[in-house]
């Protein structure tokens, strides 16, 4: 296989409150290879998204937050990378695409200058240059009047076109790594959808490396190549797209499929993982997930001892559940062998 | 545009309806003086008919509302009345000194929101280290210190020790440098108290985050963080400027500044009414015009301020 | 980063029957005191202010100088072993004048502060609660108050009220009661929206009574805090006047004027208006640290 594009090595962050500390990302470890789509998944507080904020040196920088492990992109470790590294590696070389469009453009400046500013970031080309080809960009990503739009403050566009602007600066420099956290939460199910699209042409036109932060494993399943499931801020299972959703060796994985709406012979079914996600303050001692989980049943070994990720069937496939063997048939099966609620 | 004149017609009936407030206040303010008014204007040493005169001059013969309209009709005739010490038209008085005190004014807000905003922006950025401890302390000193120890402790240093700086007057440009730091001492910790607990915030947005993962230096994204933060420091401008008038008269009277603040000193101590009553309206209107522009300021600031619809 | 489920309302007081009240504060007042003694400038303010009420009260006790008796035979001494802090152009002790100048100065502030408070509290309430024509009247006037500020508001009503110690903190007083207005105004305009207080007038209760027992009693953390903060501004305004010589008149010992007779001394003796000034500072930074503390433990929302 190909040399990965960024590698992630036992990374951990704490955040430090006055009380107590927060182990929001525990021994993460995973890779990105160039040109493929990571989907990432996890229920909100999962860490997926300190995950990658860590990637991009982005969170809050003061004493409370502790980093540990290794974030390597194509060899530079992020976390001991220097400021002017960070810079040129930023934007240039990853590239970020915020959850909430609402909230990620600056509300007094014009979006056109919030464009130029992220080309300016890495490219000395003249102004007017400039102003080409951020009226490019945004021709690329599917506004409509793009010279109009320009010249517009971000209170002016709705939330889709927030976010395709949002889309147009991640794409500025060509990076060749896209990281979206949750691009499409905050729109509407019929922008969704566009937006996707947007996001998939901007990938397929630079060739870049995408991960795909989200909960929505409707979204993971139509886009990405493999896929990271988090929970309480552990890896518990990865794979390719196709064995993680055919034959899920972790029962939180299960459980997430099983929480899709989905069609069971003839009638629909939902079915929520039971209990809610750990505090993150106190995660439970052994497997976080033990006390929701079906096929712990109390076991010992689960409350005591946290698993390691580990080979399962298929290749590449990992699973982080002392006992995933358990787990033998296909989602659909498995997940019929239990009583949905309706 | 027409929106906008209407906005702005719309500002200045209200700016009119408070300084009739004013003008009722301190025709009242008269009438509460103890005992004969007139008298009490003329001074103790005052002979029977220099009492009347002041009684005359001033109305105080006449019922409250018409020593109201009559001020008012006066005003509109740019006559402020006679000052009861020296005789001299209330008007000519004031409008030698007032070039002196808005000169003193903008030196002082200036020196406040350029050195606030400074330091503000570096405890925000700096948050929990020496720099903000450091930021923090000037800030809460500076509200805390009386203007005119201020400006005697800058002459003794200043002045007579370092022989360095004129002791007052407003002669040289080197006069105005101790009065204008007096002044904007004050200023300049409300200001970057503002500023400090604005960028805070600010600087924690997702729209700051999102400039940094641009690759861009630091000092971009704190310079997107603090033009954010201008509302709540351009309001709090505004408000700190009646602070920054009455601490004018202090540091007018500290430096021997020849504004109007020195002028309603003394005419304080000498009881002389009428000019009293014009210096406090002067400083009623120059505080009002001063909200009227911060907030014309906002919309300059925040895209998203609509003054009028 | 913490989890959605946990229920954030659980340290919330619940009281066993009747309209539930307190609802609007989020943290218990154990837990605020224990945030107010953490914060190391507060306490540092806490002590300032024990330092010079101790004092302020005990001063007969801790000099035996007398701080109005003139001895001009030893005018203008510098600080000594004798005279801590020198001697006045008197030949007051100023140390003397000090301990005992803390008296006066600190009582003006706290009555003038009370003044406002008292008179500014009710109408602001009344104005925020009510509405309507009452509203608008005192909105009107406190707005014709706000166009000045508390120092001129003061300097203007001593020339009517008179000089001395009476009329400066009726004066600093007032200067400050506009502020009141607004801050409880705008407490009862929020405090009127909460579930509490629609139940009582669902249950019929009288509004005297709505605005006693649950708005007064809601608004209370944010207008002591706010009152802590102000005591500070009124010590200045009032020790402004005295400087100016308007304020408490000689031999009466008060901070700002004893800096107003030593100004003319600067160029010789500038001890003599050091301390007087630092002890202006030292007390109105005390009250605004210890405000600051409250503020950030008991009432963020007040932030400047």
């Amino acid at each position: 296989m190909t040399e990965p594009l960024l590698s992630i090595k036992d990374l951990s962050v704490s955040f430090r409150t006055r009380t107590e500390v927060v182990k929001a990302v525990d021994g993460v470890s995973f890779d990105v290879y160039p040109g493929e789509t990571l989907g990432v998944v996890g229920e909100s507080g999962s860490g997926k998204s300190v995950t990658m904020l860590s990637v991009l040196r982005l969170l809050p920088n003061t004493a409370r937050v502790v980093t540990s492990g290794q974030v390597l992109l194509r060899g530079t470790d992020m976390l001991r990378a220097s400021k002017s590294e960070l810079r040129r590696i930023r934007g240039r070389e990853v590239a970020l695409i915020p959850q909430d469009p609402m909230t990620c453009l600056d509300p007094v400046l014009r979006v056109g200058g919030q464009l130029r500013e992220a080309i300016r970031a890495h490219e000395s080309i003249p102004r007017e240059q400039r102003r080409l080809k951020a009226i490019d960009l945004l021709k690329t990503v599917g506004l409509p009047q793009p010279e109009r739009r320009y010249a517009q403050f971000p209170h002016e566009y709705s939330g889709g076109m927030r976010q395709r602007a949002m889309i147009a600066m991640g794409m500025a420099n060509a990076p060749s790594l896209l990281i979206a956290d949750e691009p499409t939460t905050a729109l509407d199910v019929t922008i969704q959808a566009q937006i996707m699209d947007v996001l998939r042409a901007a990938q397929h036109n630079t060739g870049a490396g995408l991960v795909l932060i989200t909960h929505d494993l409707g979204l993971i399943a139509e886009m990405a190549d493999r896929v990271v499931v988090m929970y309480a801020g552990h890896v518990v299972e990865t794979g390719d797209v196709h064995t993680i959703f055919k034959t899920p060796r972790h029962p939180y994985t299960l459980g997430l499929l099983g929480s899709l709406p989905q069609v069971i012979g003839a009638e629909k079914w939902l079915r929520p993982i039971p209990g809610s996600p750990p505090d993150m303050a106190s995660v439970p001692s052994g497997c976080p997930f033990h006390p929701r989980c079906p096929l712990s049943r109390d076991r010992e070994l689960c409350r005591t001892e946290l698993p390691a990720l580990s080979p399962a069937v298929g290749d590449g496939h990992r699973s982080a559940c002392h006992f995933s063997d358990e787990m033998d048939g296909d989602a659909t099966s498995m997940l019929a062998a239990t009583r949905p609620v309706r | 545009m027409s929106g906008f004149v209407t906005y702005i017609m719309r500002r200045l009936i209200a700016a009119l309806v408070t300084l009739l407030g004013v003008v009722a206040i301190l025709v009242l303010l008269v009438q509460a003086l103890p005992g004969d008014p007139a008298r009490v204007i003329a001074g103790l040493q005052a002979t029977p008919q220099q009492v009347t005169r002041i009684r005359h001059s001033m109305g105080l013969d006449q019922p409250v509302t018409t020593q109201f309209w009559r001020y008012l009709d006066h005003l509109l005739h740019g006559n402020l009345g006679t000052s009861a010490r020296t005789g001299d038209p209330v008007w000519s008085d004031i409008s030698q000194r007032l070039p002196y005190t808005i000169e003193l004014a903008i030196l002082g807000t200036v020196f406040g929101v350029v050195f606030g905003i400074a330091l503000g922006v570096l405890a925000a950025t700096h948050k929990g280290r020496w720099a903000d401890a450091f930021g923090s302390m000037i800030g809460v000193a500076g509200i805390s210190m009386p203007v005119y120890w201020l400006g005697i402790l800058l002459i003794v240093l200043f002045s007579v020790q370092l022989k360095l700086l004129p002791i007052g007057g407003a002669d040289s440009l080197s006069s105005l440098v101790l009065p204008t730091v007096t002044l904007g001492v004050f200023s300049m910790a409300v200001v970057s108290r503002m500023t400090r607990s604005t960028m805070l915030d600010t600087l924690d947005q997702e729209y700051v985050r999102s400039v940094r993962a641009k690759g861009v230096a630091e000092w971009v994204a704190v310079g997107h963080a603090l033009r954010n933060a201008f509302i709540p420091i351009l309001t709090v401008i505004g408000l700190q400027f009646g602070t920054l008038l009455g601490g004018a008269v202090l540091t007018e009277t500290v430096f021997s500044w020849p504004g109007i603040g020195q002028l309603l000193v003394t005419s304080i101590q000498s009881r002389d009414f009428p000019v009293v009553q014009g210096i406090v309206l002067t400083f009623a209107a120059m505080f009002v015009v001063v909200n009227i522009i911060t907030d014309l300021l906002y919309s300059v600031v925040d895209p998203r301020v609509r003054l009028y619809r | 980063m913490s989890s959605p489920a946990t229920p954030s309302l659980s340290a919330e007081p619940v009281q066993a029957g009747g309209v539930p009240e307190a609802g609007r504060r989020r943290r218990l007042p154990s837990k605020r005191m224990r945030v107010f003694a953490k914060n190391r400038a507060a306490m540092v303010g806490l002590f300032i202010l024990a330092v010079f009420v101790f004092v302020a009260i005990f001063a007969p006790l801790l000099t035996s100088s007398d701080p109005t008796l003139q001895n001009l035979s030893s005018a203008f001494e510098a600080p000594s072993a004798h005279h801590w802090l020198g001697t006045d152009d008197l030949g007051r002790d100023i140390l003397a004048r000090i301990m005992y100048g803390g008296r006066y100065t600190l009582t003006i502030g706290v009555i003038a502060v009370g003044i406002a408070m008292c008179i500014g509290v009710p109408f602001g309430l009344i104005s925020g609660y009510l509405g309507g024509a009452a509203d608008m009247i005192i909105q009107r006037i406190t707005d014709i108050l706000l166009s000045f500020n508390a120092f001129l508001l003061a300097l203007v009503l001593v020339a009517v009220f008179g000089v001395g110690l009476r009329s400066v903190t009726i004066a600093a007083g007032i200067g400050v009661l506009p502020q009141f207005i607004r801050l409880a105004r705008g407490q009862a305009l929020s405090i009127r929206e909460e579930v509490y207080v629609e139940a009582a007038v669902a249950f019929g209760e009288k509004p005297a009574t709505i605005l006693r027992r649950h708005i007064l009693r809601n608004a209370l953390t944010p207008i002591i805090v706010y009152a802590t903060l102000n005591v500070g501004l009124t010590i200045l305004v009032a020790a402004g006047l005295g400087f100016l010589g308007v304020g408490a008149q000689p031999p009466t010992p008060e901070w700002g004027s004893m800096l107003g007779e030593a100004r003319s001394y600067i160029f010789h003796a500038s001890y003599e208006m050091t301390f007087p000034g630092l002890a202006i500072f030292l007390a109105v930074l005390s009250f605004n640290l210890v405000g600051d503390g409250l503020r950030d433990a008991f009432d963020p929302s007040l932030r400047e």
